[in-house]
């Protein structure tokens, strides 16, 4: 027998969202998740968001690593002679 | 082969791979000389880029400084393994992220409050689970040029705020995009926890990234 999707409310829509991002959702659940996104406008803005947010983490993590960053995340001065003294 | 040294892969990039061996060999002399920088000028040329990529995962500024610290040193007793088959900056890379995940552990291990309730995403829905205030759309192309000047500044400054456990689940996964299984030994959490302080650190993201104007025309805060 067809098995109809329930309802999701907004909370539960975020935290299968989620899930779907790491690949946990099972085919029943995705039915569910994308019935809810076509009647939830504000769900669907936030799935976007966290698509978006997951592309930005990984952006930020490797362009930090080895890109220019602004002054205030430098090594400090004391931080830096003792380094130098450790090393030498 | 020293504590924490093995492969440097710093951004889960498969390009970056630095593989070594304790092994030392004329050819890997020959590598070390070529490739390695003398120590003394070790802290100003990477210094401040270790420093950059702790920061930006640790919150602590002392802790961060200690990591580059110990970094440096790892890297002093086991330079005979560094063959050159990789940039210098990245081997040292490969071990800081190793003693990051290292400092994850001996944190996690103290903490006690990684699961329970999150006030601060509850208050984002109603109690029958409905947006309190409503997700705006985004005006963001992730290629255009504000994805690096706008959303990636203010992702940082959200990620500082961010309780230290839904912190680390999200910088491992998410960021450095290592395997759930992995992150979840490291963090000593089940699968089930591991994505309760995913879906917390997103929807806080979201939120704080949405409070700084993110997607918003011409409207981004501090």
């Amino acid at each position: 027998m067809l098995k109809l999707p329930k309802v999701l409310n907004c909370q539960a829509a975020s935290e299968m969202s989620c899930r779907r991002r790491d690949g946990r959702l099972t085919r029943y659940e995705r039915v569910v998740l994308a019935v809810h996104l076509v009647l939830c406008a504000g769900c669907r803005f936030m799935d976007r968001q966290f698509a978006i947010l997951d592309l930005a983490a990984r952006k930020l993590g490797y362009k930090t690593s080895f890109d220019s960053a602004p002054d205030n995340q430098r090594l400090s001065p004391e931080a830096r002679e003792k380094l130098k003294k450790l090393i030498q | 082969m020293i504590n924490g040294v093995g492969t440097a892969n710093p951004s889960g990039q498969g390009a970056l791979t630095c593989l070594f061996s304790a092994d030392s060999s004329s050819m890997q002399d020959a590598a070390i000389t070529k490739d390695m920088p003398l120590a003394e000028v070790w802290v100003d040329q990477y210094g401040d880029l270790l420093f950059r990529y702790a920061r930006l995962r640790v919150t602590d500024r002392a802790d961060c400084e200690e990591l580059v610290q110990e970094t440096f040193l790892a890297a002093l007793k086991g330079k005979e393994n560094f063959r050159g088959q990789c940039d210098f900056a990245t081997w040292l890379v490969g071990i800081l992220k190793h003693k990051i995940m290292d400092h994850f552990r001996r944190q996690q291990r103290n903490q006690t409050d990684s699961l329970s309730e999150d006030s601060t995403v509850d208050a984002m829905f109603s109690g029958l689970g409905k947006w309190k205030k409503f997700p705006r759309r985004w005006h963001i192309d992730p290629q255009d040029s504000a994805m690096e000047s706008e959303v990636l500044p203010a992702l940082q400054r959200c990620m500082e705020a961010l309780p230290e456990s839904q912190r680390r689940a999200f910088v491992l996964n998410i960021m450095d995009e290592q395997k759930a299984e992995e992150v979840c030994k490291t963090l000593q959490v089940s699968s089930t926890n591991l994505y309760v302080l995913l879906h917390r650190a997103r929807l806080r993201l979201r939120d704080c990234l949405e409070k700084k104007g993110i997607g918003q025309a011409g409207a981004v805060k501090g």
